[in-house]
């Protein structure tokens, strides 16, 4: 079709120039009256022509280097806008995992802050039991002072007495010894009495030994006496360190108490802050995996960017080929059509996953569609991809596979409707171009805010697809990189 | 053997037992307070009034060359009888402590050293044996046989007569 327009674009120009000549000898035909005769005449027309060839030639020419200025700067451009989406792709790629690892570190700090929120729970628990215990504690120190200085005044009173005892013992003492003088007078009385105070003299004796019995019994018991004095003395002694001890165990018990009451307040603090670290944590997981999303989607995003690269630089090449004229364009742009079709399916296929699986968990995802972009960037053969593609997307859903296979038709049948003239295609590239970037920019807002944003697709792709009428074979398919 | 049988009145000077024959003893008693009688010996401490008499006190420690000693309750006096020209004459003996009457038997005494006889005044009548003790067996009146002992006890005849 491309071919035939050329012809019939070749054929309207020497009409065109021939009626410009017919125009001229008409006009100078009139001039001259028709004195002049016709071989003059057809040599004067053919010289217009000549001239007239000669200045659309030149003209020609002109605007053809201008239009291949325009083309190679297009060419530049699409080949920057193409670099750019693949790192925007990357990039987006890098944040995507980066958030999905982000999300699952933090849920495992989430999951950290509730052990330690329980253990601070516990601590608390312990604390508060320690307080208690250590007031009881205090109690029972208290208790064993007011007992101690009890003893104490017992210890005093049994010293008193053991000494009241120890007077006694003395006295009792000092009568034995009486007796037992006693007793010996009453013995040298006996003695003196001759054979008539024998008998006394046996009672003398038996009033002696008691008194030396006597004398004995109070002697150990004075030493037994001593010895509980002595004895008291000590437990006093003891008692009162014991005190001193008791008095040292309370003050130290209440400081321990304040020490407790300082902690369970504390913990109790840390116990809220904990909480509300697990509430910004929350916050932040919920933030995070907003992140994953929208770098999920500005990945997507970059790869229509790269779609209208793509574009960009099949409109070059129509263009191109408008200036040039040549069968070699023509098979270049054919692929680049069809590739298109087969973006759009990745990124149908691309949110299905998405919509499917859970959010933060979508870092297999991101791993599933990275080889697609590989095999983007590597150009390989079209129908290599598209059986790659088809099976995922029967994965994901046959339904929805088949709702872009109609919308790829759809596309097709709609290029093929629009043959429309040459000039009106570069308007439309500028205005695809100037959409491109807003865009990217409104990529990092939600999935549905995208969806009109991928509506214009289908307005780029009718000016191209001119050429899907024609089948084109994956050996045709030459790099764009020959641009 | 009852006659060789003789009772005796032990009583202690620091470590060493001494005996005296109970005939010559007539009274125990506990320490009383002594009044010291002016230009006597050493030996002599005092009277005392036993019972409304006047009884001179000798210190034993003193006469037998000892260590003086603070008197205490133990300590006690002996009142005995000394035969002084026919007239029995009390005097007390002040001793560190009055252990016990004890009977002994003749062959329990033993004589006393030689070098004792050869001593001016020969106060000690024997050894005694009395179960592993020794006991010194004092002649009391042999003891207080001196001049100023004599002296004191006719002064105090005297005045008992008048």
């Amino acid at each position: 079709m491309f071919n035939g327009f050329s012809k019939s674009q070749i054929g309207f120009r020497i009409i065109l120039s021939i009626l410009f000549v017919e125009l001229i000898s008409l006009a100078s035909g009139v001039i001259m009256g028709l004195n002049i005769k016709s071989p003059t005449i057809i040599a004067a027309c053919l010289l217009t022509i000549i001239i007239s060839q000669l200045i659309a030639w030149f003209i020609s020419e002109n605007v053809k280097k201008s239009v291949r200025n325009v083309l190679s700067e297009l060419a530049e451009t699409s080949e920057n806008l193409g670099s750019l989406s693949n790192e925007l792709t990357v990039t987006g790629r890098k944040l995507a995992d980066g958030s999905t690892e982000q999300a699952a570190s933090i849920q495992e700090t989430s999951s950290t802050l509730e052990e330690s929120s329980s253990m601070i729970h516990q601590t608390t628990q312990n604390t508060k039991e320690a307080e208690i215990l250590a007031k009881q504690t205090k109690q029972s120190a208290d208790n064993g002072n007011v007992e101690m200085q009890t003893m104490l005044e017992a210890m005093e009173e049994l010293k008193k007495s053991s000494t009241e005892i120890s007077k006694i013992i003395r006295v009792i003492d000092e009568i034995a010894f009486q007796t037992n003088i006693l007793s010996l007078n009453a013995a040298v009385e006996a003695a003196r009495a001759g054979d008539a105070g024998k008998g006394f003299a046996v009672v003398a004796e038996e009033v002696r030994n008691l008194a030396q019995r006597s004398a004995q019994a109070a002697k150990d018991t004075a030493g037994i006496i001593e010895s509980n004095i002595s004895l008291s003395e000590k437990c006093l002694d003891i008692s009162n360190q014991v005190s001193k001890s008791l008095e040292g165990i309370n003050n130290d018990t209440h400081k321990v108490s304040e020490l407790l009451e300082e902690i369970s307040t504390a913990s109790q603090e840390q116990e809220i802050g904990i909480n509300q670290i697990n509430k910004a944590i929350s916050q932040m997981e919920h933030v995070l995996q907003g992140n994953a999303l929208t770098a999920q989607e500005s990945a997507s995003s970059a790869e229509h960017l790269n779609t209208y690269s793509n574009t960009l630089k099949k409109i070059k090449e129509e263009l191109t080929y408008l200036v040039d004229g040549g069968k070699e364009v023509e098979k270049r742009i054919i692929p680049t059509i069809s590739r298109e079709v087969e973006v759009k399916k990745e990124i149908k296929s691309q949110k299905l996953e998405v919509k499917i699986k859970p959010e933060i968990k979508s870092v297999p995802k991101v791993e599933e569609v990275k080889p697609k972009t590989e095999v983007k960037q590597k150009v390989e053969p079209i129908k290599l991809k598209t059986e790659e593609i088809k099976p995922k997307v029967e994965e994901v859903k046959k339904v929805k596979a088949e709702e872009v296979k109609s919308k790829a038709e759809e596309v097709k049948s709609k290029t093929e409707e629009a043959v429309e003239p040459k000039a009106e295609i570069k308007p439309e590239k500028e205005e695809t171009k100037v959409e491109e970037k807003p865009k990217t920019e409104e990529a990092e807002k939600p999935k549905l805010e995208l969806k009109p944003q991928i509506q214009p697709k289908p307005v780029v792709k009718k000016p191209l697809p001119k050429d899907t009428d024609k089948s084109v074979r994956p050996e045709d398919i030459i790099p764009l990189d020959d641009f | 053997m009852a006659t060789n049988d003789q009772k005796l009145l032990t009583f202690s000077l620091g470590e060493e037992g001494y005996g005296v024959s109970i005939l010559k003893v007539k009274e125990i008693i506990g320490m009383l307070e002594i009044t010291p009688v002016p230009k006597t010996p050493e030996f002599i401490k005092g009277v005392i009034n036993l019972r409304g008499k006047i009884i001179p006190i000798m210190d034993l420690r003193i006469k037998f060359g000892m260590e003086q000693q603070q008197y205490d309750e133990r300590t006690c006096i002996i009142v005995v009888e000394i035969d002084f020209k026919g007239v029995q004459k009390l005097l007390g003996v002040v001793v560190d402590m009055v252990s016990e009457v004890v009977t002994v038997s003749d062959d329990q005494i033993e004589p006393p050293p030689e070098y004792g006889k050869t001593a001016e005044h020969n106060f000690i009548l024997g050894i005694g044996k009395i179960k592993e003790r020794v006991v010194i067996i004092l002649d009391i009146e042999e003891v207080f046989s001196c001049e100023e002992v004599l002296k004191m006890l006719e002064n105090n005849s005297q005045t008992i007569k008048e």
